[in-house]
């Protein structure tokens, strides 16, 4: 199996979970579903930009998208983290009340 | 008509033709030839007299987006900021049932011991700041869950932004003497690099720290 094939291989996987994160980021009515959709729609994009990094011929790869690779797991840990905070308080306040709407 | 169903069916079709757009864009770009920025970094690694090419161009070459990055870690931190101090730690269940006091007591210095070395090893072999900013926070999470550290986490509102004050210092500095923003002098630029990850890992590891504390009082108030 060639390296391209195999990148390719990575790099399909990663569109997969792209797709599925995508899709169930809208359907999926709870806060903290949506926020593991989300994950795995990053993990996915993770995933495509280190299989494009693996492209080069010979022994070492790409280093740039591992760099982005690198910030964005820490942003998306942060983003995460600040998801659900926003969850928390969104389910706190409903509870008391708060809320206007006579959403789900 | 059930709206969430139609809502579903349409996100189905459109995810449907996403993936096939996605499929067809990946197969298109794989058969061209790999264009890859390796032999570039390779090539101006020893101007930056550091070994990791990964942290040459976090740091380095792409410095400016790695401030940015630190500005958008300090905007979650704050946004969750609320809700820390001391509020938060008098909501906090601790120590944690599942964490046993001693053992997690004995664990702080390796944890603290491994970031540091990571951070140092980081210049000329994998590891760097962000991972020893990861393993900085889980010290922290074990100080907290364990029962060890019951107030506060100390200098919290100090630390957090001082990645970005000190990236944002050596960048005017170097704009100083170099006349380009984040221009480092290539005498120094090592030892520059080196000042910038110490504060980034610091930084890291009190952001997602708080984070967690946030998140854990917040549960813990609820419980």
């Amino acid at each position: 199996m060639t390296v391209g094939v195999a990148t390719l291989i990575y790099a399909g996987v990663g569109a997969v979970l792209v797709v599925i994160g995508a899709y169930h980021v809208i359907v999926l009515q709870h806060p903290l579903r949506k926020l593991v959709a989300l994950n795995v729609f990053g993990s996915g994009i993770f995933l495509i930009l280190v299989a494009g990094g693996a492209r080069t011929p010979g022994s070492s790869a790409d280093p740039v998208p591992h760099a982005m690779v690198l910030t964005g797991l820490v942003v998306a840990v942060s983003a995460t983290a600040l998801g659900l905070v926003l969850a928390l308080r969104l389910e706190s306040a409903d509870s008391a009340g708060e809320r206007g709407d006579a959403g789900p | 008509m059930n709206y969430r169903r139609v809502t579903a069916a349409l996100v189905a079709i459109i995810s449907t033709l996403f993936a096939a757009l996605l499929v067809a864009t990946l197969s298109s770009l794989w058969q061209q030839p790999a264009q890859s920025l390796r032999d570039a970094v390779q090539a101006a690694l020893p101007e930056s007299r550091v070994g990791n090419p990964v942290t040459a161009v976090l740091l380095d070459y792409r410095g400016y987006d790695t401030l940015l990055e630190f500005a958008v870690l300090l905007l979650a931190g704050l946004a969750a900021a609320p809700v820390t101090g001391r509020a938060a730690a008098s909501a906090m269940r601790i120590p944690s049932p599942y964490v046993d006091k001693s053992v997690g007591r004995l664990l702080i210095a390796p944890i603290v011991l491994t970031a540091a070395s990571v951070l140092w090893v980081g210049a000329d072999a994998p590891g760097g700041a962000f991972q020893a900013g990861a393993i900085g926070a889980a010290a922290a999470v074990v100080l907290r869950l364990s029962g060890t550290l019951v107030r506060p986490l100390p200098g919290q509102q100090l630390l957090s932004p001082m990645a970005l004050a000190v990236f944002l210092i050596v960048g005017f500095a170097c704009l100083a003497m170099t006349g380009a923003f984040l221009g480092y002098p290539r005498a120094a630029v090592r030892e520059l690099i080196l000042c910038i990850e110490i504060a980034a890992a610091v930084s890291v590891s009190m952001i997602l720290a708080g984070l967690f504390e946030t998140l854990y009082g917040i549960a813990g108030r609820r419980a």
